[in-house]
Order: C-alpha cells, then structure tokens, then sequence
C-alpha cells in the first residue's frame, strides 16, 4: 500500500449503510425487509463515491490503536464492487421472507465491505471472522439435513481460515512489534521463509480457495438456497483476492498455485452434473487467472487482477441468478434432468448466455477486457508454460461455463418441464448484471478508470486480440459441436464425482470412527468394570456380611445352649430377611455396637 | 421456416429450434464464421502486421506467431479436455472418481 501524503479521520464506517439495513431487515418483517435489502447497498454506495483517498478511522481497544479504515484506490473499487453486488443479489432476493437470510446477507456484505477498507491487521481478522459467520446462513437457509451438514463443513474450513490469520498475526507481532500488524506487502517475508507470512497466506488461501482448500466452495454453494450463491460468489472470494493483491504482489508461488487452480477445475466441470457445481468449478478456475495476476506482480497485472474480480462478480453472480431462476422454479438443478427450458424461459435463457459470453470472454462483453490484460502480461513476463495453461483454461472455461451451463439447462434434450418464466424482481437483477456486463465490454476505459494504476498503457481492441481471442473460443465451440455430433461428448449422469473432499471427509469419518470406538469402548469398559462388576460384588459381600453375621450370632445363641431361645420358625424369617437385606440400618449399627462392645470387655480383660 | 406453423402436435407449438433442419442451418452458420475468423487470422498473418504476444527472444514466439495457432490450439485443448475428463469418470470400465448420487448419505 502506497503511503499518503495527507490523512483525515472520516465519518461513519464505509459498512454503515449496510449494518444499519442488517439490523433493520432483522427487526422488520415483509416488504419492509425486502426494502432494506435493495436501499442500503444504494446509500452504501453513494457512501463509498463520497469517500476521498487517505481517509482513516482509527479507534482504541484494550490500550491497541486500530486502523479501522483506511481508504485508497484499491478499496474504494472492492466497495464499489460489494455495493453494487449487494444491490444486484439484493433485488434478485427480494422474495426471500427468511429474516435472517436477509438480515445475515446484508450484514455479510458489510464485512466484505470490511475487509476491503481494513487499515491493519487486527480489523482484518474481525472483518474476517465475521465473513465466515455471516455468509453461512446461506446455506443454512435452505433448512434441509444436507444442507445443514454442508454449513457446518464451510464453517469449519472458513473458522479454521479465521484462527490461521490471527496466529500468523501473532506470531509476527511477537517477532517484529507492531510494525507486524500494518498492510504493507508481506512478499519479502514470505519468501525469506517467513512462517507468520506463510500462515497468514495459507488463510488468505483458504478464502480464496486454492487447490486441495477449495472443497467448501464446490460443496457449499451448490448445497445453498437458490438466492444464496449470488450473495456467496460475490465476497468471500473477492475479500481474498482483495487481500492477497495488498499482502502478496509478486510472490512466485501464486503464478504456480493460480496456474493450478485455473487448470483442474475445468476437468471436473466437464463432468459434473449438478449446474450450480460446474458455476462453482468455473469459480475456481477464473480466481486462478486472479491469482496468476498477483503473483506476476507488475502494476499493469495487478490492475488485471483487480478488474477481472470485478467484472467476475458481475458475470458470475449473473450466471448463478439464472441458474438460481431455474432452481426456484423447477426445483431442479441437475444438468441431466433439465433441457429445453428456452421455451418457457426465453428472458432467464438470454441473460444466462450473456453471463457465459461474458465469462468466457467474448469481445465486446466484461471478461474480454479484464481477462486479457493478465493473459498479455503472462506472456510480456516470459511466463510460457502457465500462459499456455491460461489459454488451456479460457477454451476450458469457453467450453463448460460458456456452452454447457446454457446448453445443457435450457437447449440439449426437451426434459418436458415448462416452468414459468422468472419472476420480475429475478429478472430485473438479471438485467442490470447483463447491461454492466456489455457496457464495460464495450467501455473499458469506465473500469480502467477505478483501477490503482488505471492500467496504464494497455488497450484491449486491438485486432490481433480480437481475432486471437475469437478464433480460440470458435474453436473450442467446433470441438464442442464435432464432440456432440459424434455422440463423443460425456452425456451428464446422475452422479457425485470425489474430489479433494474425499480425504477431508473420509478423514472426518475415520475420526468420528476413532472418537466412537476409543470413548463408547472406555465407557462400555468402565461399565462392565464399575456398573457390573464392582458394584455387584459390593452388593455381594455387604449382603454376605449381614447373612455370615445372622448365622454366626445364631450358632453363637445355639453354642451357648439355647436351642429353643428362637424357635426354628423365626430364625428362618431372621435369615430370609437379612438375604433380602430388609432390616433396617439402625439395626446393623446395633450389631455394630455390640460387636463394639464385645471387644471392649475382651481387650479390658485381656 | 414455412413449416414452423403447420406442424403443431398435442396443441403445442414447435419452436424453431424444434426443426432438425433449422439446428443444421445453424450449425453450418457456424462452421463459416470458424472459416471466416480463420481467414481473417492468415489475412492478418501475412498482409499486415500481427504483434506477439511475447518477445522475439522467447521460445514461444515462433510457434505463437503462426497462423492460426490459437484456433488450432483451442480445438486440441477442448478435444483433450474431453477425453480426459471422461478418463476422470471411468477408465476401462471401472469407476474413477464418479460416484454415485447418494455416495455421500451412505453410511
């Protein structure tokens, strides 16, 4: 973060607009709800537009100074991004009654809006955590058994992310003081083998779900209600990508990792069958392409970076509202029981194909202007091997996002359901994603404009671009075409495929299995050891004492020649009672005394 | 297109769409536009200038510089995509990483 000249304490939290219309959504009920959900994010962002560069807030806790705020270039444009997300997720939710979805939605891009403007590291890692918490109520609201499950494993990957940043913290701020806690670029210290650094990327890493952490993504989006994954995509995601630009620039390793992670997905998104987990894959894969953008390092990359989270939001959150339609009015999400939707949905079926021009970065629409600055500096840096990856990936992404998510949910074969169209409020948010989406296709300089460093020097339209660019996406749909015609193409199953959840969720299992034996082992144990065994023996020998005792006091009654002192009929009453254990204790006390006495007299005699 | 109108079967109308004829249309449509980028890419190769994307000095440069390396480069990805991610499902047979549906809720 480029130091300013000048700072001055700004008024209200750039989050305020949207904490107040949480609370009012959680106290309101209906419409109003519904109200509070599209006005905040509008008086949020005229909040945000108000902001001047080098505002901070600073406040005072447990004798710490924290940098609340700190607004520069980079988090003005993540809040415009979050605002105008919000706003967008908000219309489309409009019929969403659920308060605490609603509520918790508003309140969870008030975090996002956090973490974009946090001054140090202490206010991260509160706006962090309450990401985590927020965003869950997503997928809870869905209120069924898997989806309950699925939160609790997205919660447990986005707490542990959480308690890994605050440890790197802490582990920096006891080696350096409290030059640890600013913003400033950790790159040098991650590559002098730093472990608070390598700590505090590997939590950036799970939000921002890099390869082998991304299971929560795949797993609890696609487990969400069907107004949920336009609210997830848009946060947690860019908070990480929004850190990682502040924190990592230039770190070799995210060139790799980004690589990676714009490379395996789209193998997985071939064969997934449920729509809203091939979104999920493409999610992956288009963070990767950010990724490779930070670890390039130069001003330009970085730019690429920031736009490209930009204009994903926007066409992700878009293809995820149709795909989110479709699932609210067919019930049905799975690619091999839909098709020919088009007919009934014509409106969801052009803004859905607009999302995929867009994600697959046609000219004239958003991902063309932003993808292709990182694909350019990839190969002004000499990085071959991963641009190679990166063009792999954009066919990729060309051919699953792009061409299957529509083909396959509103062409391919006629399922025979004739939902209705979506509902207008849907409809609406649609459209207003779908104009961004062309209007900054077509008018870069818009975005260019909000960027650090205004990407400087670089202009998407030239011809060689154009053409390139075309002629690698016409390609991909011929193979895809050929592939169909042929009768080559992996028809969508019914299925779940493994991925790095396997591990994660087998070794849930194999704990829980662990935990199970070893405990209910220690307690049928301790049951058969106490329970049965020594409680029944105590039983045992205190009845025996009592029976050996009555016997021994009637062979003494006997021995002193009193035969008939009892009579035979109650001392056979006297032994059962004592078997039964029914005489009371005040009568045993009395043995006791006796016997206390006896041996009284005896010792005084001896 | 005339037929569009005449056919009409259970009282529901076929779209355009619906008409075998009208997808081959279209897909032959779409096989000219591929020519035609490509044509555009050997104009552009050979009459004017076409800038790289790297530097004379990578490796790269010469193989990226053909004509119509993106194209074909495109086509062999998708294709290799394909056939490697049905490998992913199941590969002589046997199941890789495909599973079934309620994999998840069996015990």
């Amino acid at each position: 973060m480029a130091t300013l000249e000048s700072t001055y304490e700004i008024g209200a939290h750039p989050a305020t607009a949207l904490l107040i219309g949480g609370v009012a959504a959680a106290v309101m009920r209906g419409r109003f709800a519904s109200i509070a959900l599209v006005l905040s994010p509008l008086f949020g962002l005229l909040h945000v537009y108000g902001l001047e560069l080098g505002g901070v807030s600073t406040m005072n806790l447990f004798g710490y100074e924290i940098l609340g705020v700190s607004v520069d270039q980079q988090a003005k444009v993540f809040g415009y991004l979050f605002h105008i997300a919000a706003l967008v997720a908000g219309i489309y939710s409009f019929h969403v009654k659920d308060p605490w979805q609603v509520s918790m939605a508003l309140f969870y891009a008030a975090t996002a809006v956090g973490v974009a403007f946090a001054g140090d590291m202490l206010s991260l890692f509160l706006w962090w955590e309450g990401l985590a918490i927020t965003s869950v109520f997503q997928i809870w609201g869905r209120k069924t058994k898997t989806a309950e499950d699925s939160g609790f494993r997205y919660l447990f990957f986005h707490v542990s992310s959480g308690l890994l940043l605050l440890f790197g913290v802490l582990l920096r701020y006891h080696g350096e003081g409290v030059s640890a806690l600013s913003l400033d670029s950790l790159t040098g210290a991650l590559e002098a083998g730093d472990t608070g650094a390598s700590l505090i990327l590997l939590a950036i890493g799970i939000k921002a779900a890099f390869p082998g952490l991304h299971v929560w993504l795949k797993d609890g989006y696609a487990e969400a209600t069907p107004t949920g994954p336009v609210w997830l995509c848009a946060f947690t995601t860019k908070c990480a990508v929004c850190m990682l630009a502040r924190l990592f620039p230039g770190a070799e390793i995210l060139i790799t990792v980004g690589g990676v992670m714009a490379m395996f997905p789209i193998f997985y998104a071939v064969i997934e069958n449920d729509l809203r987990r091939v979104l999920c894959y493409s999610k992956i894969n288009q963070i990767g392409f950010m990724v490779v953008g930070i670890g390039i390092g130069t001003e330009l990359a970085i730019d690429g970076a920031i736009a490209h989270a930009f204009t994903h939001v926007l066409y992700k959150g878009l293809l995820f509202m149709s795909m989110g339609a479709v699932l609210f009015r067919t019930g049905e999400i799975r690619g091999s029981h839909l098709g020919g939707l088009y007919k009934t949905m014509p409106w969801t079926t052009g803004f859905c194909i607009i999302g995929a021009a867009s994600i697959s970065a046609f000219p004239l629409f958003s991902g063309f202007v932003s993808k292709s600055i990182i694909i350019t500096e990839t190969a002004r840096n000499g990085h071959s091997l991963v641009w190679l990856c990166l063009l792999f990936a954009s066919a990729g992404v060309f051919h699953h996002a792009g061409i299957k998510i529509p083909f396959f949910a509103f062409f391919a074969h006629d399922s025979g359901l004739r939902p209705k169209e979506a509902p207008i409020h849907m409809l609406l948010a649609m459209g207003i994603s779908s104009f961004l989406c062309v209007f900054l296709g077509c008018n870069p300089q818009w975005l260019y404009d909000l960027l650090p460093n205004g990407a400087a020097g670089y202009h998407p339209y030239d011809a060689t671009h154009v053409i390139t660019q075309l002629e690698i996406l016409l390609f991909s749909a011929l193979a895809f075409t050929l592939l169909n015609l042929w009768g080559k193409y992996p028809p969508e199953l019914p299925s779940v495929n493994l991925d790095a959840d396997w591990v994660y969720r087998k070794m849930g299992r194999g704990f829980l299995h662990l935990g199970a034996f070893f405990w209910n082992g220690l307690n049928d144990l301790a049951h058969a050891l106490l329970v049965a065994g020594l409680t029944d023996k105590v039983c045992v020998f205190a009845k025996g004492a009592q029976v050996n005792c009555a016997i021994f006091v009637s062979v003494i009654v006997r021995g002193l020649g009193y035969p008939g002192f009892w009579g035979s009929k109650s001392e056979q009453m006297m032994k059962r009672r004592v078997r039964l254990g029914i005489y009371p204790v005040g009568l045993t006390v009395l043995f006791v005394l006796f016997l206390i006495l006896a041996f009284l007299f005896v010792s005084r005699q001896a | 297109m005339s037929k569009e109108f005449e056919s009409k079967n259970d009282g529901q109308v076929k779209n355009w769409l619906d008409e075998p004829a009208n997808v081959k249309r279209l897909i032959r449509w779409f096989y000219c536009l591929c020519g035609l980028v490509i044509l555009a890419d050997l104009v552009f190769s050979f009459g004017w200038h076409k800038h790289a994307a790297f530097g004379e000095e990578e490796s790269l440069h010469e193989v990226e510089t053909l004509p119509a390396f993106y194209g074909i480069y495109g086509f062999i990805a998708c294709v290799g995509l394909v056939y490697l991610s049905k490998l992913m499902r199941s590969w002589n047979g046997s199941n890789i990483l495909m599973r079934d549906e309620d994999y998840w809720e069996k015990k």
